[in-house]
């Protein structure tokens, strides 16, 4: 952290998983958390970026551990193999999605299914797997990724927007759930950032769209730094007495 | 995917009876070519030919016959 309350130490022999990670919002998290001293084990389905992660942190910063959540139907096996050769974790985030507009005019099942299991059905399964005895530390941490679209929705964006309300709705039950097993579940809400979703995202958008867009944004756009402070706060024990939260990180998008 | 197999999609995409386009058509004449319909053609873009086609390239667009020469000199993403 560059002012305020530090993190320096936090994360100290703390293992922590972000899966996604080769993604915008995964990736700074895990330089932020590499910074912070965590172990950080990083996870997503293509190798290759995951790689290009790793070789941008200091040497042995982290380790990877390439995986496709979506393509996988036994994610609680997976983390168990994790953990039985290097140890339990403290922390894990999910910043693993899929963004993809689709008007409910051509909208169909397999396309709402296969929205909802990148992004929610993962996010249960990863929790499912957290819980089991012995995968998690004491105190550990569970962060999922949300996003505004849940709130402000838009025109082509009924599916994501629908995935990301169910994330939210899956935070709070699973913080219930899961305080017996003292693992506390909260969820970054982020508007939007730079990152490699927006940059699609600009392509396929109308220019004027795009400039009213940006403009709704009361302090401009955010970047994938402001969001991975966000998550850092919730995996650390700064947020001990947080669960089933909702931490909005949106530019003030949301008290316009 | 073909020529006919395109032209079945945008039928689908503009809510038209199967067989009714022929690619020579103004896309201006259709009510149901508008920014919604562009969203789906981006996503039929993306889901079948794994390319990304931007909105500008799209406002260009004139007649279905552009929008297919927009999929045929795109390069997968």
């Amino acid at each position: 952290m560059t002012s305020g309350v530090s993190l320096q130490g936090e994360f100290s022999n703390r293992r922590i998983l972000v899966v996604g990670a080769s993604g915008s919002i995964g990736r700074m998290a895990t330089l932020k958390l590499a910074e912070a001293g965590a172990k950080v084990v990083i996870s997503g389905r293509d190798k290759s970026k995951l790689e290009i992660v790793a070789d941008s942190l200091p040497p042995n910063s982290c380790q990877i551990e390439p995986y496709d959540l979506v393509g996988n139907d036994d994610i609680a096996g997976w983390l168990r193999k994790l953990v039985e050769r290097d140890g339990p974790f403290s922390g894990i985030v999910h910043a693993a999605g899929m963004q993809k507009n689709m008007p409910l005019r051509s909208i169909n099942t397999a396309f709402i299914d296969e929205i909802f299991h990148a992004n929610v059905t993962t996010a249960i399964m990863l929790g499912k797997a957290f819980r089991q005895r012995g995968c998690h530390a004491e105190d550990a941490s569970l962060v999922l990724i949300g996003s505004i679209a849940c709130r402000i929705g838009g025109a082509g964006n009924v599916a994501y927007s629908a995935s990301k309300g169910a994330i939210l709705a899956a935070t709070t039950a699973m913080a219930h759930e899961l305080l017996r097993d003292k693992i506390r579940v909260n969820c970054v809400v982020p508007g939007l950032i730079e990152s490699d979703m927006a940059e699609k995202s600009k392509k396929i958008t109308p220019p004027e769209s795009w400039s009213a867009l940006l403009a709704a944004y009361p302090l401009g756009l955010g970047n994938a730094e402001d969001i991975a402070y966000g998550i850092l706060y919730l995996l650390s024990n700064r947020s001990r007495w947080m669960t089933g939260t909702e931490l909005k990180i949106d530019g003030g998008l949301s008290i316009v | 995917m073909n020529k006919s197999d395109f032209l079945l999609a945008l039928d689908e995409l503009l809510e038209l009876s199967p067989g009714t386009l022929n690619g020579t058509e103004t896309l201006d004449s259709y009510e149901n070519w508008d920014s919604l319909a562009v969203i789906s053609f981006i996503a039929l873009a993306d889901e079948k030919f794994s390319i990304v086609v931007g909105s500008e390239a799209i406002a260009k667009a004139q007649t279905v016959n552009d929008l297919l020469q927009l999929i045929s000199s795109s390069t997968p993403d």
